[in-house]
Formats: structure tokens, C-alpha cells, sequence
């Protein structure tokens, strides 16, 4: 019985490679969305517990229309940065928001920054590294310096449209220890 | 003069049924595992996709290799018999007569039974039949002198010949 299992191995194997192909695929539409339904934030720390942090925002009640929340570090665009340069929001250190600027836009009406990039793009700090604390600082690994919320320019969830993108930017500010 | 029959209707009967049990049995565990497939993703959220899409896929290969493995071992053997038995009592009967006596060979019939090699003496004639090695048992003891029924060679019925 032995033999006559092993002599039908490129089965078992073509077996094993259909379920990964097959369920691979079910998930990548079970645990992500189209950017129109999705909120995508992206930080550029090296240590974010992303699943973590985006559960803790889903917690708060997602928006109508929006199904997830995407975190995502910034080394998670190393092959593509198409899904980072359509991100709703942005968490970056001092050092890097000017490299970043084309990828940002004015903050919204009502909301006011604390680093100015000129043009109105401003960002909103999340972490104050004098003090060394932040929001969400327990799930996002900052390094010692100053990071701000930028709103992402090629959002799909502006204020003229659903407005989701300043829903999470809110949850994200309250989460400041 | 006592004649046994080594092929019955009802025993096709009988394997038919043996098969169809099975084929529902192989159904109902793939359905079940599919089932678990399906209630492990209805189970996803943000905090546990990684460890329930790495559970679904193990799930997935090691039910589905239990489910060829049975398929091979239970279903296509059934109907392989089945289908060997059904040939038997259908194919054209040749009767010869001689001393019958086993072999040790042991074959197994790529898609179909395993057999067992026989010997048949018919004077200076020394003919190679075969008889399916699961209904061995039913040929008594061997060697003697009998008239045996054949199909294709496979001997289907015997007799004893004083």
C-alpha cells in the first residue's frame, strides 16, 4: 500500500500546490479591498504591529461603505508603490516628509499642522520625540524624532467625498497616550 | 459432483452496493471538508487572517491527500472489482480439464485485481490460467485433478473430476 501511495506523489503534490494557488487567492479577497473600500494608512517605521494597530482602529466602527483598514509600513511597497502613493494617510518621521511632499495635500478644513511643507500641505505630529510619546506608540516602533499625519493627495476618501480618510486620521489623534 | 462457482450474480450485487456506499462515504468526508474550509474563512477578521488562511490551507492539503488516498484505496479498488466481476460472469466460458496446482506468483493487474498465477496439466500441456487472489481460498486444496471453467483465462468455476 505504501508503494502505491508513493506512486501517486505528483498528485499529492499537485494537490498541495492547487490548495495554495486556490486559497491564497479566496483570502487575498477576504483580507483586502478595492482602495474605495479600504482605509490605508502607511508609516514609515521599521517596527509597526500593523495588524494589530488596524484591528484596534476597526474597533472604533468602520465608516459606511468601508470594509478594513489597512497599516502598512513603509517597506511594505519595496516592489510596487502604487497602493503607497494612493494611501489615505500617512505617518512619517521630520526627516523624510519633504521627500514625500507630491504624495501629500492641505489638511482639511478645521484641522491645523505643526509642520508645514509649504503650498498648505502640513502634517499633524503623532510623536513628540523630546517627550517620547506618541499615538499609538505602543504598536508603532518610532525612532527618536518627530513624526506626522499627512493626508494622502490621491485619497479616494477625501472630505468631498465620503470623508473617511479624516474619520481615521480623528481615531488615529485619539489614540495620543 | 460438487461445482463451485467462483463469480455469483449476487456477488456483483453485492460489490455494486459496496461501491456506492463508499462513493457516498468519500462524498460526505469531502463535503465535510470542504465545510471546514468554508466555516475557517467565515471565522476571519483583521487580527487572525494570517493564522486562518495558514489553517485553511493545511486543512485543505491534508484532507485532500486523505481523501485521494481513500479514493484510490477504497472507491476505484471497488470498482475495479466490480467491474472485474461483471466481466466474468459475462465473458464466454471455456472448460478444460487437468490438474490444477498454484504458483507463487502474485500480480497485481494494472487497474484492476490482484491475482494469483495457476498452473493447468492437461495431459503433456501445461496452460498458465489465473484466478483473483481474494477467491484463492474458495479452490480447496491443490493440487488435483479437476475440470475448470475459465474466462480470458481467469478460471471462474470448478469441478472435481473422479
Amino acid at each position: 500500500m505504501i508503494k502505491r501511495i508513493l506512486s501517486r506523489f505528483q498528485v499529492y503534490l499537485l494537490w498541495a500546490l492547487a490548495s495554495v494557488l486556490l486559497w491564497s487567492y479566496v483570502f487575498s479577497f477576504l483580507t483586502d479591498a478595492k482602495p474605495a473600500k479600504k482605509l490605508s494608512l502607511y508609516i514609515s517605521a521599521e517596527n509597526v504591529e500593523e495588524v494589530e494597530l488596524a484591528a484596534r482602529l476597526e474597533e472604533y466602527g468602520l465608516p459606511d461603505g468601508i470594509r478594513m483598514i489597512k497599516v502598512r509600513p513603509f517597506s511594505y511597497a519595496m516592489f510596487s508603490d502604487r497602493d503607497l502613493l494612493s494611501a489615505d494617510l500617512y505617518i512619517v518621521k521630520a526627516s523624510e516628509a519633504a521627500g514625500w511632499r507630491d504624495s501629500f495635500r492641505p489638511l482639511p478644513d478645521g484641522m491645523t499642522g505643526d509642520l508645514d511643507l509649504g503650498d498648505g500641505v502640513q502634517g499633524v505630529r503623532v510623536y513628540d520625540a523630546a517627550s517620547g510619546t506618541g499615538v499609538f506608540d505602543e504598536l508603532i516602533g518610532y525612532a527618536a524624532e518627530d513624526y506626522y499625519l499627512f493626508f494622502g493627495a490621491q485619497s479616494q476618501h477625501t472630505e468631498a467625498g465620503d470623508g473617511a480618510a479624516l474619520w481615521l486620521a480623528d481615531r488615529l489623534l485619539e489614540g495620543s497616550n | 459432483m460438487k461445482t463451485i462457482e467462483l463469480y455469483r450474480p449476487e456477488d456483483l450485487a453485492r460489490l455494486t452496493k459496496k461501491r456506492k456506499i463508499r462513493r457516498v462515504l468519500l462524498l460526505t468526508l469531502t463535503a465535510l471538508a470542504a465545510g471546514v474550509c468554508v466555516l475557517l474563512c467565515c471565522l476571519v477578521n483583521t487580527r487572525n487572517a494570517a493564522r486562518m488562511e495558514l489553517a485553511v490551507i493545511l486543512t485543505s492539503i491534508l484532507s485532500g491527500w486523505v481523501l485521494i488516498t481513500l479514493r484510490y484505496e477504497l472507491l476505484v479498488l471497488a470498482r475495479r472489482e466490480a467491474e472485474h466481476t461483471a466481466h466474468m460472469l459475462a465473458g464466454p466460458r471455456v472448460t478444460r480439464t487437468g490438474i490444477l496446482d498454484l504458483t507463487d506468483v502474485t500480480v497485481r493487474i494494472p487497474g484492476s485485481v490482484r491475482i494469483r498465477r495457476l498452473t493447468l496439466q492437461e495431459g503433456k500441456d501445461v496452460r498458465r490460467l489465473s484466478v483473483d487472489a481474494s477467491r484463492l481460498r474458495m479452490l480447496g486444496e491443490l493440487p488435483r485433478q479437476v475440470t475448470v471453467s475459465t474466462v480470458h483465462d481467469f478460471v471462474v468455476a470448478l469441478e472435481e473430476t473422479p
